[in-house]
């Protein structure tokens, strides 16, 4: 039984290391506040967003960005797969802004389950996850490249 | 400047900047729509035989940048943003604390896709790649700017003014454009003049007003920024009775280009260009000198990983387009400037390292030939740069929060 488990073992290491480079690479979904009655955003329009050159949303509402920690993975996933820059570059615009009096970063929340929850309760925000529980109180963004 | 005098600019400056901190942590605490951020920064360099950095050329410790800046949020369109920051960077510019921005950010008009803002107070030079935050140590490529478009004596004129700005941001079909302007002038203080003339002058130097424009491009889908701007500047100096100097009047003019590529490992940037700086009287009624000096920086950095990135950078600047080699130069002053003062040529590499998410050092090595953009920017010091050749070094600790 002892060596039948080892096989079994063996093979599921062998397997997941295969399996770990594209496990890795994550759908990031973009949510917002129900409150949000944009349907659509394009890959510019949501990079505007994230690099704060655009402060509210179509009727008006101002829009309030959370993200990530520049270490955390999912938010390096966001910002390759959804706004078409590197975070390096995210930061130095961030930096460029908040130090020479133009505006404010986004407010850097812990994890995903906080981003979830600060999402659903503040109107007009916008976050990104890259697991969405049933049930959680926010919209899925749709986003694409309408516009190209 | 003596030693007590220096510590009391320091103590200025530190009880400014824990004064600020002090303040703002309270109204912090007692408002959401305060936001407080700021940084430290000390480094080590030395410019042997030469006068960048210090009059000896020993190693120093004069590389300190504090700063802390703090906005407050009225309404979505009107907030008021805040920075205060000491500085000592030797010889390089003038020591000590100051309001770094004080500005009232009105957003004029906004949909979607386009913004319009008015500032109003104290705004930063929004025209040239670094130029806004060339004070701020994370957020620049290098500790020592490239100095035909960084020139460090015309730091306290060229990074911001009290006036107005306009700033317009809009996507079209084809990629998005940014376009600037502002109006205003920049306080010179004692110390300053004596950068930016010569040491031995007792009079004051006062800009009338400094006018830029700027237009940025980033075209759609495309890794490419690419910008220009222009600037406009005059200058009066009123002499003292004390000394041979005359009264003048100077003006300065700037055309400028600039691109910016960002990828995934490589960024590339290149800045040029062309100045031109008349000025009247001064060393005498018939003195009209009008010259075109000429520059650029072609700048690569690779990002290793997350944590290490590196640099290599080419800068150049000729004072007088026409005089490329300094002869003239050299032959107008009847042999006592050498030709070596018309231009500089700085080959940079360096290196940065984030220790940790809000941590950083940075460290650089430059192989300079010539001596332009060395302060003062008028008489010259040939005591201590009485070589063509000079290299330099730098490394600094950052933190910011």
């Amino acid at each position: 039984m002892g060596t039948f488990f080892q096989f079994r073992l063996r093979i599921f290491i062998i397997l997941a290391t295969f399996l770990i480079p594209f496990t890795s690479v994550k759908a990031v979904e973009v949510i917002v506040h129900p409150s949000v009655d944009t349907q659509h955003l394009s890959s510019s329009q949501i990079r505007r967003i994230f690099t704060m050159r655009n402060k509210q949303w179509n009727n008006a509402q101002p829009i309030k960005v959370f993200v990530l920690a520049n270490s955390s993975n999912t938010h390096k996933e966001f910002c390759i797969q959804k706004l078409e820059v590197f975070p390096y570059q995210l930061d130095k615009i961030w930096g460029k802004l908040l130090f020479s009096g133009l505006g404010e970063p986004p407010m850097v929340v812990n994890n995903v389950e906080q981003m979830i929850e600060l999402v659903a309760k503040t109107p007009g925000s916008i976050g990104y996850v890259d697991k969405l529980p049933k049930d959680s109180g926010v919209k899925v963004m749709v986003v694409g490249n309408k516009d190209e | 400047m003596n030693k007590n005098a220096k510590s009391h600019y320091l103590l200025k400056g530190v009880n400014a900047v824990l004064l600020t901190v002090a303040c703002l942590s309270i109204s912090n605490a007692l408002s959401a729509e305060w936001s407080v951020h700021g940084f430290a920064a000390q480094g080590v360099s030395k410019a042997a035989n030469s006068n960048f950095i210090n009059d000896d050329g020993k190693t120093s410790l004069n590389l300190t940048e504090l700063g802390v800046n703090a906005s407050y949020q009225f309404s979505p369109s009107i907030r008021l943003a805040g920075q205060a920051v000491y500085l000592n960077g030797g010889n390089r510019y003038e020591e000590g604390a100051r309001i770094d921005y004080l500005l009232l950010d009105w957003t004029v008009a906004t949909d979607f896709d386009s913004q319009l803002n008015l500032y109003i107070g104290r705004y930063k030079n929004q025209h040239w790649l670094y130029s806004s935050t060339r004070d701020v140590p994370h957020t620049r490529p290098s500790i020592i700017l490239p100095q035909s478009v960084y020139y460090d004596i015309f730091r306290d004129v060229a990074l911001g003014s009290d006036g107005i700005a306009l700033a317009y941001t809009t996507m079209t079909d084809i990629g998005e454009i940014d376009l600037l302007w502002s109006y205003g002038k920049s306080p010179i203080s004692d110390s300053a003049s004596e950068l930016l003339v010569s040491k031995y002058a007792q009079g004051d130097v006062n800009q009338d007003f400094t006018h830029q424009a700027s237009i940025y491009y980033r075209p759609k889908s495309s890794a490419w920024q690419f910008g220009a701007s222009v600037l406009d500047s005059d200058f009066n100096y009123t002499a003292s009775s004390m000394e041979p100097f005359i009264n003048a009047d100077a003006t300065s003019q700037r055309v400028m280009f600039n691109m910016l590529y960002s990828g995934q490992k490589w960024e590339f940037a290149a800045e040029l260009l062309q100045e031109r700086f008349l000025f009247n009287g001064f060393l005498s009624p018939d003195t009209h000198p009008d010259k075109k000096g000429q520059g650029f920086y072609l700048q690569s950095r690779y990002f290793v990983d997350d944590k290490w990135s590196v640099l290599a950078r080419y800068d150049r600047f000729d004072t007088d387009k026409n005089d490329r080699k300094g002869h003239k130069l050299n032959a107008e002053s009847g042999g006592y400037i050498p030709s070596y003062f018309g231009y500089i040529y700085d080959t940079t590499l360096g290196v940065k390292y984030r220790v940790a998410n809000n941590w950083q050092i940075q460290a650089e090595y430059h192989w300079i030939e010539g001596r332009a953009r060395l302060s003062p920017a008028i008489i010259p010091d040939l005591q201590v740069n009485n070589d063509k050749n000079w290299n330099m070094w730098a490394v600094q600790l950052m933190y910011w929060f």
